[in-house]
């Protein structure tokens, strides 16, 4: 794939863009058909991120100019989605209207289980991490 | 083979997709405007908008929805995206790699136990349990899990959000009270138990603790992802 390059030789933002969000859908794609053609138990879009991840540790490994190209177009693509990322869930959200009587009949479990589970995994978690790391370098 | 014209929006779509980013925009600026205050988070505020104005209207859900497939559409581009965070702060991973690991996994089995198991002890329905189950993840990671094991992916997208504001808002009372003071700590769990609306509250006093949130809500996605279906079985 070429990339029009500007007079510093970097990649113009606008197309990086484009660029970036394609590889991404090109990964999300890929991840799809893993998932389908191999029954992963992870959904498409999840296998996608961790072969998104591999290939940027891998791009970084090997020659870093030859793939810079690569990681320079999926760095601002994946900034701009995950600044508006709220956005993005809106419509899906809004699907509530639906759940309305399920909302109303389940308040009392519901929000016992919310306050409860989260500061619970809060706790587990920092604390546990808290063991591990303190006393030692960053 | 469908006519070009097919491609141009129609009007009504248009219009409730100007009226989603509206309603969005508007919450970040009531968000802004309360100095930052997780509570006033710009997604509820834009479901409670939205949502308000479909009622009012007796527009069915499944004709806005088609109007703003766009949105829903960049959700799988925008979780592989989470990619990205995750491989900048792998070296965090390595150096701390005991800790993490199992930080993390205590900490989102214990969140998805205690959720679902909690609601069912509390006389929930199933499918309430089911939906209770991945929202410590990342909302849409979350969702594409709901709709696996048998939970309404609605109603996970609102707990997930709901979910992160309660992390956000006892994450400081809870972790010093237990002494935890290392921000490694602080980040991981945030990121862990409250996906990106506690590491949004986070990120800003400390950048460790946003690597370390990044970390969090990018493994948390994946263990989530793997464990959740297994779990699952135990509330069927």
């Amino acid at each position: 794939m070429r990339v029009e390059m500007d007079a510093k030789g970097a990649a113009k933002p606008a197309l990086r863009l484009i660029v970036g969000v394609s590889i991404l859908l090109v990964f999300g794609l890929a991840g799809n058909r893993l998932h389908a053609r191999y029954s992963i138990p992870l959904p498409g879009a999840v296998v996608g991120l961790v072969l998104l991840a591999g290939a940027l540790a891998i791009a970084r490994r090997i020659s870093a100019s030859r793939m810079k190209w690569f990681a320079e177009s999926v760095a601002p693509a994946s900034r701009v989605l995950l600044n508006h990322l709220g956005l993005l869930f809106v419509p899906a959200g809004c699907a509530v209207v639906t759940e309305a009587d399920v909302l109303r009949r389940n308040w009392i479990p519901i929000v016992t289980a919310l306050v409860v589970s989260t500061t619970l995994g809060l706790a587990v978690c920092g604390w546990i991490m808290h063991r591990f790391v303190s006393g030692q370098e960053e | 083979m469908p006519s070009l014209t097919s491609f141009c929006i129609p009007a009504a779509s248009l219009f409730w997709l100007a009226v989603t980013v509206s309603a969005y925009l508007f919450g970040r600026a009531v968000q802004r405007s309360l100095r930052g205050n997780p509570a006033a988070n710009p997604v509820l505020i834009a479901i409670a908008i939205v949502s308000g104005l479909l009622t009012a209207g007796h527009v069915p859900y499944e004709s806005y929805f088609r109007s703003t497939w766009l949105l829903t559409f960049l959700l799988a581009p925008a979780t592989v995206a989470l990619g990205v965070p995750l491989e900048n702060n792998f070296i965090h991973v390595k150096r701390s790699f005991r800790g993490i690991s199992l930080g993390l996994s205590a900490g989102s089995l214990v969140s998805m136990v205690s959720g679902a198991a909690l609601v069912k002890v509390f006389g929930g329905d199933r499918k309430v349990a089911l939906s209770m189950l991945p929202k410590a993840v990342t909302t849409p990671i979350a969702m594409a899990v709901a709709q696996q094991i048998g939970g309404e992916p609605a109603l996970t997208a609102s707990l997930a959000i709901v979910g992160g504001i309660v992390a956000a808002a006892t994450l400081r009372l809870i972790l010093s009270a237990m002494r935890v003071r290392d921000w490694r700590a602080v980040g991981l769990a945030a990121g862990t138990a409250g996906s990106g609306v506690a590491a949004a509250h986070v990120a800003p006093t400390s950048g460790t603790a946003a690597a370390f949130a990044a970390v969090g809500i990018g493994l948390n996605g994946i263990l989530t992802a793997v464990t959740a279906p297994i779990i699952a079985v135990l509330f069927r």
